[in-house]
């Protein structure tokens, strides 16, 4: 018998024995949170309607007390509590809005900008302010040529002479003049209004943060969006207010591209003590840039932007209320869950460029997954190890992940006939209620929940809490399934979602076997079935994908097109309700990848599909008493989507 | 002589320089006439030059021509107004020691340095040579991949958990484990059992710099279970499988980023050159008792 093997059947027989372990903390705890959510501090949501919802608001909701909304004015509470909750407001001009308008701060509103905020808002002109902030916040990425040639001298002294003679600019003209001058911005975002609203949310957090039970992360939202491309980040620390008041966020006023945000939290970090993680958030929005593979100067990825990068960036947001970054039917074709919540707009402000993105392998979580075993390939270091995580953006200040309990992307989307009449071209119904993440921790604190995300030991949701646990090993079978220990098998026989493994020259089993467990919402629908995502390099190294059913519910046999059938839908169209009268409560299984090739990088994610469930359009037309919108499903599969497990080759003798 | 060469010429920068302060600043007042606003058509011109921060005189001089008299109006009051109370400011001095108008100058300056004349594609040799020079900037980091069994200090004293740590070690020598199978010995660590490729920076971020460089001097044990090393956490038994040293691609892969650095640096050598022509017009003389060279008493 060989060695390996034998040591392997005594350490399935008496686990305790094998290590001489003392008492073990895994992390056994699944908690609950938004790792990215708005309050009245960010320019965007002050603008679109959320004048009252600040952080405090935020914390109070999420621990399940009652709040108001900031729209409706109507009394909101979550059905269940969030069991810890990040405030991560843009730091581009934080709290702007907000020290211009409630405080009447005297810089900001003799400010040229600030005067022409203070004007249309008297004329009640929110759609044209918005545009304007937005557009300011957005026009740190323009490239100097074109804040040159767009506008010539001549219209830029026709509009001033304009002014003069008492004539108003349309939006168009405000854009423009934006573009023209990035001064305008910069009389915006001053530095000691930006340390006082900083310093609300720290102070908010600070209140908040209830170790054992409530946790609250300190963070904000760096925004920068390079020529209409998504770059957007949440960064956040473990750390308390004393480490958080040492600095100022850093924001895309500060630098455009997302190495100057590393560098810059490389230095800070060593300069006071603060452990960041940057997650990088809407990669479905980014014209290809979030996942690319060269850097902001053009050059191709080498190691040491990769090993900078995934030093910080080790989970990317796969599911918010702006749609899913897994994938896309263009880039996954064979995968038959693909079209999901794909949102259709672009952050683009300006009128003459196109506003729908064209998916590509830079835009989605799946296919960077796959750029970064063939970059590992080339340069030795994968860039982009992510593990997935999901979380609302929402704008409101409230944490609703529930398509029944849905208070908006913005405060003034936030009603149903706003949803129908639409933000300027986009539709509320364009949007749904997404997503939470699931993070596995020994505690209920900051730095708990922190390790996790660095550690990748976490899982994005669209909203339901579908429990989730995934290991993978070489020596997982079908009776660990019958046991009660189920996590101290996982951890002794193997590794959680978000770790390596590596193959081994001398060992058998060559092959690893994946331990798959996933439980419905307590207070949600059925689950119809567990996939694993596959993703690996061919033999000329090129890397591709492949989607397995692994553990499904009922008695569904594959049809003759190879699928699974699926699995029904239970939802009255009239009344928007569903029955728990298909799917299971509960999925676990073994599972071995039938094609395993112990020469190729790999690696394998779960995603886990709830039996379908009303979409908030849905209640929405019914609530209007209208036929729902055609341009949008009535109903979806919400899921889970695990962080991967990787497959290295075992590593070449070279001795 | 060609445009390039002549952009090269300092003399041009302060020709440009010199018509960028003529549109900021107006035409040179004589000191006599401070009282007077003259209101002529040339003024009026630069006036709009200013003010849409244009160039070509001959478009703001359309511009002027096309107004009507209601606007041209409009305009020489608008005029009059800045003027006065531009030349009231000067008069007041209260241009002096103010940081915004100190900082717009230098800034003034500082981008007409920045955007003086492009460098020349440089030759093949030029590019070597610049690589040759700066091959730190170029190194990549080296990598390591191990496996480890977690021993925690938290709950013991560090001789206990150093008795514990020479068990285990003895222990996973005994059972020829190997890197797959740390993860049943010891204790739960924070972060990973298995490292795969990391760099040293991830490596301290998780365990601490001293850990970090431990692991990576360490480089003749592969395959075999050693330690135990001490991180901030506690102590580490590890199990290396693969170790990737530091290294410096070829030039032939990186041409295209060195091409790219070459001209960076040599941009900004241009405008350095260009600031110290400025300088050395100055003669500087720092108070004795702030000298920072020459010999320092004791």
């Amino acid at each position: 018998m060989n060695i390996g093997v034998k040591f392997l059947t005594i350490c399935t027989f008496s686990l305790f024995a094998c290590g001489n372990a003392q008492a073990q903390e895994y992390p056994d705890q699944l908690l609950w949170g938004d790792t990215h959510l708005h309050s009245n501090l960010s320019v965007d949501a002050y603008i679109f309607g959320n004048h009252t919802a600040d952080a405090d608001t935020a914390y109070r909701f999420a621990k399940g007390a009652p709040a108001i909304h900031p729209y409706t004015r109507a009394k909101v509470q979550l059905e269940t509590p969030l069991d810890f909750l990040a405030v991560t407001d843009h730091a581009e001009m934080l709290g702007m809005p907000y020290s211009l308008f409630e405080q009447n701060d005297a810089r900001l509103a003799n400010s040229r900008l600030g005067k022409r905020l203070v004007e249309l808002r008297s004329e009640g002109k929110v759609g044209h302010a918005a545009r304007i902030i937005v557009w300011g916040m957005n026009s740190a990425g323009l490239s100097e040529a074109e804040r040159t040639q767009k506008v010539s001298a001549g219209t830029k002294f026709k509009w001033w002479f304009a002014k003069l003679i008492g004539k108003q600019a349309n939006v168009e003209q405000d854009l423009k003049w934006i573009s023209s001058d990035p001064s305008l911005v910069d009389e915006l975002n001053l530095a000691d209004i930006a340390r006082s609203n900083w310093e609300i949310n720290i102070a908010a957090a600070e209140r908040h943060n209830e170790p054992g039970k409530f946790t609250t992360l300190i963070g904000w939202e760096y925004s920068a969006t390079r020529d209409g491309a998504n770059l957007h980040r949440v960064v956040l620390i473990p750390e308390g207010g004393n480490i958080a008041r040492k600095f100022l966020p850093f924001s895309s006023i500060d630098s455009i591209n997302p190495e100057d945000l590393w560098h810059w939290l490389d230095e800070t970090s060593a300069a006071t003590g603060a452990h960041f993680v940057s997650i990088p958030h809407n990669s479905n929005v980014s014209k290809g840039q979030m996942f690319a593979r060269i850097d902001s100067s053009g050059d191709p990825i080498d190691a040491k932007y990769a090993a900078l990068r995934s030093r910080f960036e080790t989970v990317a947001e796969v599911t918010q209320i702006k749609g899913t970054s897994e994938t896309h039917p263009l880039l996954s074709p064979d995968d038959e869950f693909a079209d999901f919540e794909f949102f259709r707009h672009l952050l683009e402000m300006r009128a003459d460029r196109p506003q729908t993105p064209t998916p590509t392998e830079g835009d989605y979580v799946r296919s960077a997954l796959k750029t970064g075993l063939e970059i590992e390939n080339d340069i030795g270091i994968n860039p982009y190890k992510l593990g997935m995580i999901g979380a609302t953006d929402s704008h409101t200040g409230l944490a609703s992940a529930e398509e029944n309990n849905f208070m908006g992307k913005m405060a003034l989307d936030s009603i149903p006939e706003n949803k129908e009449r639409g933000l300027g071209r986009l539709s509320g119904w364009s949007m749904s209620a997404s997503g939470l993440s699931g993070v596995w921790a020994r505690n209920n604190s900051r730095s708990e929940i922190i390790a996790a995300i660095k550690r990748r030991e976490v899982y994005g949701t669209t909203g339901p809490r579908i429990a989730l646990r995934f290991f993978g090993g070489f020596a997982f079978e079908n009776a660990d399934l019958e046991t009660n220990n189920f996590a101290t098998i996982g951890y002794t026989k193997g590794v959680p979602m978000g770790s390596d493994l590596i193959g081994e020259n001398r060992s058998i089993p060559k092959a690893p076997s994946f331990l798959l467990h996933a439980a419905k919402d307590p207070k949600g629908a059925n689950l119809d079935r567990i996939q694993v995502i596959k993703g690996w390099l061919d033999s000329a190294g090129h890397a591709q994908e492949k989607v397995f059913d692994a553990v499904w519910s009922g008695h569904r046999k594959f049809g003759a097109n190879g699928k699974l059938p699926a699995i029904g839908d239970t939802v009255d169209r009239s009344t928007a309700r569903y029955q728990n009268t298909i799917g299971s409560e509960e999925l676990a299984g073994v599972w071995h990848d039938p094609d395993f090739n112990p020469d190729v990088r790999a690696f394998y994610y779960v995603r886990v599909l709830q039996i379908p469930t009303p979409r908030n359009s849905l209640y929405d037309s019914l609530a209007l008493n209208k036929a729902p919108p055609k341009s949008y499903p009535q109903v979806l599969q919400e899921r889970a989507y695990s962080s991967p497990i990787w497959y290295s080759p075992a590593p070449k003798l070279t001795e | 002589m060609h445009l390039p060469q002549l952009f090269k010429e300092p003399l041009l920068h302060f020709v440009i320089l010199g018509f960028v302060l003529f549109v900021v600043f107006g035409e040179p007042m004589p000191q006599s006439d401070i009282t007077k606003i003259e209101v002529t058509r040339p003024a009026l011109v630069s006036f709009i030059q200013y003010k849409s921060k244009m160039l070509e005189p001959e478009m703001a001089s359309d511009i002027l021509q096309a107004l009507s008299l209601e606007d041209l109006s409009n305009l020489i009051d608008e005029y009059v107004r800045e003027e006065a109370l531009y030349r009231e400011a000067l008069s007041l001095g209260l241009e002096a020691r103010d940081p915004i108008i100190r900082k717009r100058l230098i800034q003034k300056l500082e981008l007409l340095a920045e955007t003086g004349p492009r460098p020349n594609e440089p030759k093949t040799e030029e590019l070597i040579e610049y690589y040759q020079r700066n091959k730190k900037d170029y190194a990549q980091p080296a990598s390591i991949s191990f496996s480890h069994v977690f021993i925690r200090t938290s709950d013991q004293d560090m001789q206990s958990a150093q008795t514990r740590a020479k068990e285990l070690l003895h222990t996973l020598r005994q059972a020829e484990a190997g890197f797959r199978d740390a993860t049943a010995y010891g204790e739960h660590f924070l972060y990973h059992t298995n490292y795969v490729k990391r760099t040293s920076d991830t490596i301290a971020a998780d365990f601490g710099a001293g850990f970090a460089q431990a692991l990576f001097s360490e480089t003749t044990t592969m395959s075999k279970w050693t330690g135990p090393l001490t991180s901030k956490h506690g102590l580490h038994l590890v199990f290396v499988v693969e170790r990737t040293p530091a290294q410096t691609p070829p030039y032939k892969v990186m041409q295209d980023r060195i091409r790219h650095d070459f001209l960076r640096e040599a941009q900004r050598q241009s405008s350095q050159f260009f600031i110290g022509q400025i300088q050395s017009k100055y003669q500087t003389n720092i108070a004795p008792d702030l000298q920072t060279t020459g010999s320092i008493p004791d």
